[in-house]
């Protein structure tokens, strides 16, 4: 657009606005990739499948995935605007030019909308031209869409108010992140605790004569807009000190992120006498490294082990796939690779020390979350024995080893954790959509083999161990052109390798069923 | 006279460390200023603070006549600045870097980028992230110069640069400093600062050593090798008028760096029985610079000396060598 030099000067707004946009482009372009190739593949299964129950529920997934990139954008462009603009210096030169801190945060904030909504109006698409044929049939339509647009939009900013505050106070973008989440999970606990000890709960709004409906949704939403308002004024605060003072007006949080970021000699420093091996270097160096983004990690899921059993499902991939995610950071952000790589360290043993730490990290957490989970003195929170465990297990696997090929494959970390994300969910949508149609029996029925996935370590077998195993292979095979080679077409390899370990369940699935192996025969050689 | 920079008893602390020690010092329009110092000895920090970026603990600092705490962006207005570790958007061209940098200044910034980037043989359309660290540092400095800024302050400004680069990046800054504009460089490069700065500061340990014109301060200091008869006795008295920067002795021997020696106390010396063989001659910039910075020679050379040269570089600084 611009490599020839213009001779013509733009405003002062649209330089800001070019610049955010074209720092957030790549992220957009991820979400609406992602989440358009869900809606496709939802709608090509959806008017593919004669099953009422399955093509309904497909479309209306299909309706459900605007919601989601709006906060998943905010995550990115957060990560994207501060946090990377913070970890890479360029907020330095950014705040040497005359521009004031406010234009430059209402150009982050217009950007972090526009893109948002940009993104959210493009997959609003499919779902309406389906409404329009009387394809998808929702009831009060502009009731719902009204209600969904408003809660999606009080998520999106409480995510983007949090997420900028925490990259503002945190220099290291992931750990920022994972604060920011842990922020916002505080925040709405609290709102809980607070009006249940003020009183304001629904009940005391019922008394002013409103119906129960709209007390609830009033309670809680307006203790959540109040939320919002507090950490917007911290935000506006933080970024206004960061912009004029750089990083020296936040000392306690400088002192926080150069503690996140242990300097490369104590990194490399042994309490014994003896020369460390290189094996017991690199552990040391894994251990020290990023430990504060795992401590929080590792806390986060606590607050939710109250919810029980069922919320596990979602909470223990997504926490583990950020413990894969801290694998390699700094090793990435700080450039640590190149000092290493010229140090001719053995990239197995570097990869194996990352992910031998990070792994017992994840395990430590899960212990933890279901032996808390376990003790819950009410029997129908607990999850429901070996079974559900080993499939949770067998998910958790997944998103680690997906955390840790992100980290790899793409240098700045807030891209790795909005493409893992990204991937992760476009992978489970895909590969549940496509199993579930190739499991229906010929009446487009899932009864035949739901039963069979639910009772036995189905889902395990088939999905998560040898997803899990590419994984593994790959990472370890990438390992050379990481370190000694340092390539620049790790994202191709990252997405190749996704394809092939989404691909392979997939397609044993349909070797089983072409071969008529399954479920009975298959059950009894794996069983 | 007219003061570019005016920095009254700076202090500046983070936490229990003192990084800026009662730091006065003023300069003039239209000169190039190199501030030295060894690494870790503040200058960034002073740097930082004069473009309003520090809150001082003491002290105050005026840039062309403004506070840099109250008007940061009239400061960034007038003032260039180039810091030691530029960081440049990777994704942007050189080009596109200076398209996004003009639409903060008045009209003609692209016009001189333009040429600025073509006198530095950069191509317009790489990006940064495809550039060498030299070029890097050339595109940082083609932006900061773009907009003929009244005071140039550069930190570590040449290291990446090749050497004709470097020489010709240097005498640009004579020919600026000619134009009227200030120059405000700190640089580890003794032998290039003395070729083009008309004033040099010395900041050792957050402590100001010297301000002063470098033409003054050569001419002010002298390097003395005076070898003794008798090893056993002490230096004459003729000493005792001079001020002694600093003092290393081998064998019988004795090099000292001093400042006031006139003729006529080195023809004394000449004439003393004592003394078989005594040189002086002018220091170089970088012998001034080990002279003021090295506190170990410093104190071999006596208290009393020490202690009577500190206090007249720190409280007078500039005017009273000027």
């Amino acid at each position: 657009m611009h490599n020839e030099i213009q001779l013509r000067r733009p405003s002062v707004w649209y330089s800001l606005l070019w610049k955010d946009f074209q720092q957030v482009k790549s992220s957009l372009l991820a979400v609406l990739v992602g989440l358009l190739s869900v809606q496709l593949v939802f709608l090509a299964i959806a008017l593919s499948s004669s099953d009422y129950r399955l093509r309904n529920g497909l479309l209306e997934g299909l309706a459900f995935v605007p919601c989601l990139a709006p906060i998943l954008l905010a995550v990115g462009c957060s990560g994207m605007l501060i946090g990377q603009e913070r970890q890479s210096g360029t907020w330095g030169w950014a705040s040497s030019l005359p521009v004031s801190w406010r234009r430059a945060l209402v150009s982050k904030l217009c950007i972090t909308l526009f893109a948002t909504a940009t993104v959210a109006l493009l997959l609003c698409i499919a779902p309406l031209v389906l409404v329009l044929m009387r394809m998808l049939v929702i009831e009060n339509l502009w009731q719902v869409v009204g209600y969904t647009t408003l809660i999606t939009f009080i998520i999106m900013v409480e995510v983007v108010v949090y997420f900028y505050l925490a990259s503002l106070l945190i220099r290291e973008t992931l750990t920022a992140l994972v604060c920011a989440v842990l922020a916002i999970t505080v925040g709405q606990l609290l709102i809980l605790f607070l009006s249940l000890l003020l009183g304001l709960s629904p009940s005391f709004l019922e008394r002013t004569g409103l119906r129960r409906e709209s007390a609830v949704w009033l309670a809680n939403w307006g203790w959540t807009t109040g939320v919002i308002v507090a950490g917007s004024v911290a935000m506006v605060w933080a970024y206004r000190s960061r912009w004029k003072r750089d990083e020296m007006g936040l000392r306690w949080f400088s002192k926080a992120a150069a503690s996140a970021e242990l300097p490369r000699a104590s990194n490399f420093s042994y309490s014994s006498n003896a020369a460390p091996s290189q094996w017991q270097m690199l552990v040391r160096q894994a251990l020290n490294s990023s430990w504060p983004m795992r401590l929080v990690v590792f806390l986060l899921p606590l607050l939710f082990a109250w919810t029980g059993g069922g919320a596990l499902n979602v909470i223990v991939p997504v926490v583990i796939g950020f413990m894969g995610l801290s694998a390699f950071e700094g090793d990435q952000s700080q450039q640590r690779i190149r000092f290493l790589a010229d140090r001719g360290v053995d990239p197995m043993k570097l990869i194996t020390s990352r992910l031998l730490v990070t792994g017992l990290w994840s395990v430590g957490t899960i212990v933890v979350l279901l032996a808390l989970v376990a003790l819950d003195p009410h029997p129908e929170m607990r999850p429901s024995g070996e079974v559900y465990i080993g499939n949770l297990l067998g998910a958790a696997a997944c998103t680690f080893l997906l955390g840790a090929l992100a980290a790899m494959c793409f240098k700045k970390p807030v891209i790795a954790a909005t493409v893992a994300l990204v991937t992760a969910i476009t992978a489970i949508w895909i590969g549940l959509a496509l199993i579930t149609v190739l499991l229906a029996d010929q009446y487009g029925r899932l009864e035949y083999v739901q039963p069979y996935l639910e009772r036995s370590f189905g889902y395990f077998w088939i999905a998560a161990i040898p997803t899990a195993l590419v994984l593994v292979v790959a990472i370890f095979s990438l390992a050379k052109h990481w370190v000694v080679r340092q390539e620049d077409r790790l994202p191709l390899h990252y997405a190749w390798i996704c394809f092939l370990a989404w691909a392979i369940p997939v397609l044993s699935v349909a070797g089983a069923i072409v071969l008529k192996l399954f479920p009975e025969q298959l059950s009894s050689i794996v069983l | 006279m007219n003061h570019v920079i005016d920095a009254q008893r700076v202090t500046k602390r983070f936490g229990r460390r003192t990084v800026l020690k009662d730091v006065s010092l003023q300069v003039p329009a239209g000169v190039v200023f190199a501030l030295l110092g060894e690494n870790g000895a503040g200058k960034s920090t002073l740097i930082r603070s004069m473009l309003g970026y520090h809150r001082l603990n003491a002290g105050s600092i005026s840039i062309c006549g403004l506070d840099p705490a109250q008007k940061p962006l009239e400061i960034r207005r007038q003032v260039g600045y180039v810091s030691d570790a530029p960081s440049l958007y990777e994704w942007m061209t050189v080009a596109q870097a200076g398209w996004y940098a003009s639409g903060f200044y008045a009209d003609g910034f692209l016009q001189s980028y333009s040429r600025l980037i073509i006198e530095f043989q950069l191509p317009h359309d790489a990006k940064i992230r495809n550039l060498s660290k030299g070029m890097r540092a050339k595109v940082a400095l083609s932006l900061a110069m773009a907009f003929d800024p009244a005071l140039l302050i550069l930190d570590e400004p040449t290291s990446g640069l090749d050497p004709l680069v470097r020489r010709s990046f240097l005498e640009s800054m004579i020919d600026r400093a000619a134009a009227g504009q200030t120059v405000f460089l700190s640089s580890h490069q003794m032998h290039e600062v003395e070729r083009v700065a008309d004033w040099v500061a010395i900041l050792h340990a957050g402590q100001l050593q010297i301000v002063a014109p470098l033409e003054d301060l050569k001419s002010s200091v002298s390097m003395l090798d005076v070898s003794l008869r008798d090893p056993l006795l002490a230096l004459p008295a003729d000493f005792d008028e001079l001020e002694v920067l600093q003092q290393q002795q081998t064998g019988r021997t004795h090099h000292l760096m001093v400042r006031g020696l006139t003729p006529k106390i080195e023809a004394a010396l000449h004439q003393h029985p004592n003394l078989f063989e005594v040189k002086s001659m002018r220091p170089n910039l970088e012998e001034l610079y080990l002279g003021f910075t090295s506190q170990e020679e410093l104190s071999n050379a006596g208290t009393d000396a020490k202690s009577s040269t500190g206090g007249q570089r720190n409280s007078n600084s500039s005017s009273e060598v000027a």
